[in-house]
């Protein structure tokens, strides 16, 4: 009889044993890297801020120099309570189209969801401007403010909830779509009517995704400085005075200290925010049954109408946009023509601009997936020692809750610093490249870990014992694995370049001045039209990208067969 | 050259293929290895058993290279392994949890070792084809793991830790996640297999019943210690002590209050024995497997006979479980497993039975976890 020990080679063969590189050097080298983008730039902003011009420490004088500018700390009272009523009114538009999507037969959802979704394509300054369309002292319908004024604290405020909507619905469905069919079975049982069910079951169980997207939110709108700047008017907040202390003023001391104030609030949401998302994983449990919404035709009619109404208000806030920029010579002439956009591409500093996004937003998917998918994989299947893996692990989580203003200062005191070596590469398209990574690092991080932490950790352990390397099972079996999201991570990176104002603006220089940045320049010279065409370009291309890549991912589930019984 | 022959070559004739000389391991102050000393002979299967928590899959792990020993060594075919990577050792390995490769079939997942170690692709196709004849799943060669048996799968995991024709075969609660038939089948062939290919094997399991059925030689493990080693029947028959007693099935324990050559008292109760304990200082008891106690008809006439009160009955199928206490003595309770077949009617509770406790299936054991 022919048994498996006769038909084998007599003794296997043992390889040769590598001294483990991979284990040692890649997590350190990875440390060293995002140290440098992120913790050291931010570490010299703070630093900064208790430093005079002349390199003394002065303790917190430039914070008390700061208080005694009356315009100055104005613009941080206005900054605190524009964002907070901007991010309450947020959430409550947002609740009730999350829980459309998630607990209710409504009709189109996918519709609806590409609509809520649409500013995430754009960049902030683009509803800004459709409100500008609307609401402005030319707009079409400006008596809907009762004679108030679009500029100030009314465009801000309006103009940040359609830019952070987006974000609440997607962070209040995944809380309202993860909970416990039983519990309502239960509540029915008790002779719970729907409103009870309603109030004692779905609203406590959702109210941590509340408070995580508020705290998100809040960060959002409180830093953003593309609205303040379009609709902000005379009305200052602390994101457009960081640029006018720094740009107009040279007094980086003072900005450093506007970096600190812009910080502290976002470190301290973010806080809040990683609390509530381990309290709201605390209260789902692994046997939990999800919930199929039953029929409630009042219901579903009630929510679908505002769903709708919510959609139409981005669409014809979307729409003005894209109208104005198609108009001749607003609001005399409404005839359309595509002068804007010919413009770009004839203006050779706008065409520029525009390439130079694409450049950009293509650097930065190629190196941020790079770095994502190696940080990522790291983390998620514990390669190399404890400290440098958790170490990795602590600054891939920093960039999230820093600003994107707050680091690009940052990069000019550490990147311009003399002392320097690194120096060199400030002004250039790769400074902003390597700022664009850092900028958006976290969430593409966190969706390599999620993915990679799905697979069983045996596996490696049975990949080991099977004498395989460890680069040898990242590239035939945990690839594999990711590739679907590393798509979604090159998406991410990909919009986000394209769209992001805050960081780069203090980076750019005439040769690397990007998109979206010529947007707000165009702004600054009342140049709406072309504006406006710019920043449709910039969401057309994006729209673009997205659904090539999701194409590209469509096709790569196809070819992976056993994701699916 | 027959298997049995070609792996008897491997080890030198009178040493044990895997060799532990006392392997420590300490998570912090916890040591949940302690001095372990075990030998595992050339092609026998060895099962580690024990209650969760006792060390038994850090002690696999240990010999896998997952994790390091503090002190002690490991010696595997006569080379120290102690330090070597998991990579440098020679060993298949299968998970409780499979661990297949998603993203590759039933073939893929056999081969995987085989093109991480260069085997060329010829040769490779002709083993892995071999390997899944001899699990039997030849037929699913093209499937992913996703779209076979859970059974099937632990099959594909077996066949991919043999494909290197491994020295050493270790299994991590191999069975445990099947379902009670698929296992008791799965069981059976995993022992043949390993019989026939005459690997030496490792299992560690908390299944006594799985221990019994594949082990030529078992270890009982209780907090990071070996407590004893044997073989099934000799450690069932003569436990060392009353935790692997009670570890390997039901037992009876009768603290022993006094004693001396022959007779003991137990709780109260007066005991023919044939030992003669070292000690009674509150750690010593007579212990009795409840299978070996006799009730009613059977029971009368014999020795360490008592009247008993019936405290309760269960019904196992053929078997009845029924506890009783007995009418003198300190209030113990005797549990008996009796066949339903020979009793025309069964005590009720409440009733007076006899009682018996054999004085061959008597034995003296101490509690060794309270000292």
């Amino acid at each position: 009889m022919t048994t498996v020990a006769d038909a084998m080679p007599q003794r296997r063969q043992i390889q040769r044993w590598a001294p483990p590189m991979v284990q040692s050097l890649l997590p350190l080298t990875a440390v060293i890297l995002l140290a440098l983008a992120t913790i050291l730039p931010i570490g010299a902003l703070l630093m900064r801020s208790l430093f005079d011009r002349h390199g003394s420490f002065i303790g917190l004088a430039n914070f008390v120099r700061y208080l005694a500018e009356p315009g100055l700390s104005i613009a941080a009272w206005n900054s605190i309570t524009l964002s907070g009523i901007a991010t309450a009114l947020t959430v409550v538009i947002a609740y009730p189209v999350a829980y459309a999507f998630n607990r209710s037969r409504m009709p189109m959802k996918g519709v609806f969801r590409t609509i809520i979704m649409l500013p995430l394509l754009a960049p902030s300054l683009l509803p800004a401007l459709g409100l500008i369309y609307i609401l402005g002292t030319q707009g079409i319908a400006k008596d809907l403010l009762f004679g108030g004024q679009l500029y100030g604290p009314n465009g801000i405020v309006i103009a940040s909830i359609i830019y952070a909507l987006p974000h609440a619905v997607l962070i209040m469905s995944s809380g309202l779509a993860q909970s416990d069919a039983r519990l309502y079975e239960a509540a029915r049982a008790l002779r719970a009517g729907p409103w009870r069910q309603f109030l004692q079951i779905t609203l406590p169980f959702s109210r941590y995704s509340v408070i995580s997207a508020a705290s998100v939110c809040f960060v959002l709108i409180f830093t953003d400085f593309g609205i303040p700047t379009v609709v902000g008017g005379s009305t200052n907040v602390l994101a457009t005075d960081i640029y006018k202390l720094v740009i107009g003023r040279f007094d980086f001391e003072l900005g450093a200290v506007v970096g600190v104030l812009l910080l502290l609030p976002a470190v301290a949401a973010y806080g809040i925010d990683v609390l509530a998302r381990r309290a709201q994983r605390a209260t789902i449990t692994g046997k939990s049954v999800p919930v199929a919404p039953s029929k409630s035709p009042m219901r579903d009619i009630a929510l679908t109408a505002f769903t709708a109404i919510v959609c139409f208000a981005i669409l014809f806030v979307i729409g003005m946009a894209v109208f104005g920029s198609l108009v001749k010579f607003w609001p005399y002439n409404l005839s359309l023509d595509f002068k804007n956009y010919t413009r770009v591409f004839v203006d050779s500093d706008d065409g520029r601009a525009l390439i130079a996004s694409l450049w950009l937003a293509g650097a930065t998917v190629v190196f941020g997936a790079m770095a994502v998918a190696i940080t990522g994989w790291l983390v998620a299947r514990r390669i190399g020692g404890g400290l440098p893996r958790q170490m990795v692990q602590a600054l891939a989580m920093l960039p999230v809750a820093v600003p994107g203003l707050v680091l690009g200062l940052g990069y000019i005191f550490f990147f311009n610093a003399p002392a320097n070596p690194l120096s060199v590469f400030f002004g250039t398209l790769t400074i902003m490249v390597v700022c664009t990574v850092a900028h958006f690092y976290t969430v593409p991080h966190l969706m390599v870990v999620g993915t990679l932490l799905r697979a069983d950790p045996e596996i490696d352990l049975a990949a080991r014992a099977l004498q395989s390397s460890p680069l040898g099972t990242a590239r035939r079996i945990h690839w594999p694995m990711l590739l679907p999201t590393m798509i979604d991570v090159c998406m991410y990176f990909f919009v986000n370049a394209m769209t992001t104002v805050s960081a780069l603006i203090f980076l750019f220089t005439a040769n690397s001045r990007v998109g979206a940045i010529a947007v707000v320049n165009l702004l600054e010279g009342s140049r709406f039209g072309q504006a406006a065409a710019l920043a449709v370009l910039i969401m057309l291309i994006s729209i673009f990208a997205t659904l090539a890549l999701n194409s590209v991912k469509f096709y790569i589930l196809k070819s992976q067969p056993w994701r699916s019984k | 050259m027959t298997n049995a022959a070609l792996h008897q070559d491997r080890g030198a004739a009178s040493s044990p293929y895997l060799h532990l000389k006392g392997v420590s391991k300490r998570y912090g102050k916890v040591t949940v290895v302690d001095t372990v000393d075990l030998r595992a002979p050339t092609s026998k299967f060895v099962c580690v058993l024990g209650p969760s928590g006792c060390g038994k899959t850090t002690l696999l792990r240990l010999i896998a290279g997952f994790e390091t020993a503090d002190s002690g060594r490991i010696i595997q075919a006569g080379n120290d392994v102690t330090a070597l990577p998991p990579e440098r050792r020679d060993y298949g390995i299968v998970f409780q949890s499979y661990a297949l490769f998603p993203n590759r079939t039933v073939a893929g997942n056999v081969s995987f070792g085989l093109e991480a170690t260069g085997v060329p692709r010829a040769e490779r196709e002709k083993r892995v084809s071999e390997l899944l004849r001899l699990v039997g799943l030849a037929e699913h060669m093209g499937k992913y793991p996703n779209q076979i048996s859970g059974g099937q799968q632990q099959r594909v995991a077996l066949a991919r830790a043999l494909a290197l024709s491994p020295g050493l075969l270790l299994l991590d609660e191999p069975l445990s996640a099947l379902d009670a038939n698929v296992r008791s089948h799965l069981r059976d062939e995993l022992k043949a297999l390993q019989q026939r290919i005459g690997v030496t094997a490792l299992m560690v399991t908390h299944d006594r019943e799985e221990a019994f059925s594949v082990a030529d030689q078992i270890v009982i493990m209780n907090k990071g210690r070996i407590e004893q080693t044997g073989s099934p029947e000799q450690i069932y028959r003569t436990p060392a002590n009353l935790f692997v007693a009670r570890l390997l099935g039901g037992c009876n324990a009768l603290r022993l209050e006094a004693a001396d050559h022959n007779h003991a008292m137990a709780q109260g109760l007066q005991l023919s024995t044939n030992f003669t304990p070292g000690h009674t200082n509150g750690s010593a008891y007579a212990c009795i497997r409840p299978g070996a106690v006799l009730v009613g008809p059977e029971a009368e006439g014999c020795e360490n006979a008592f009247a008993a009160r019936v405290v309760s009955l269960t019904f196992l199928g053929d078997i009845v479980r029924l506890q009783a206490r007995p009418e003198q003595g300190a209030g113990a309770l005797i549990e008996a497993e009796v066949l339903r077949s020979r009793f025309e009617t069964m005590p009720a509770a409440g009733e007076i039975v006899t009682v018996a406790l054999p004085m061959r299936h008597l034995m003296f054991l101490e509690d060794t976890s309270t000292s």
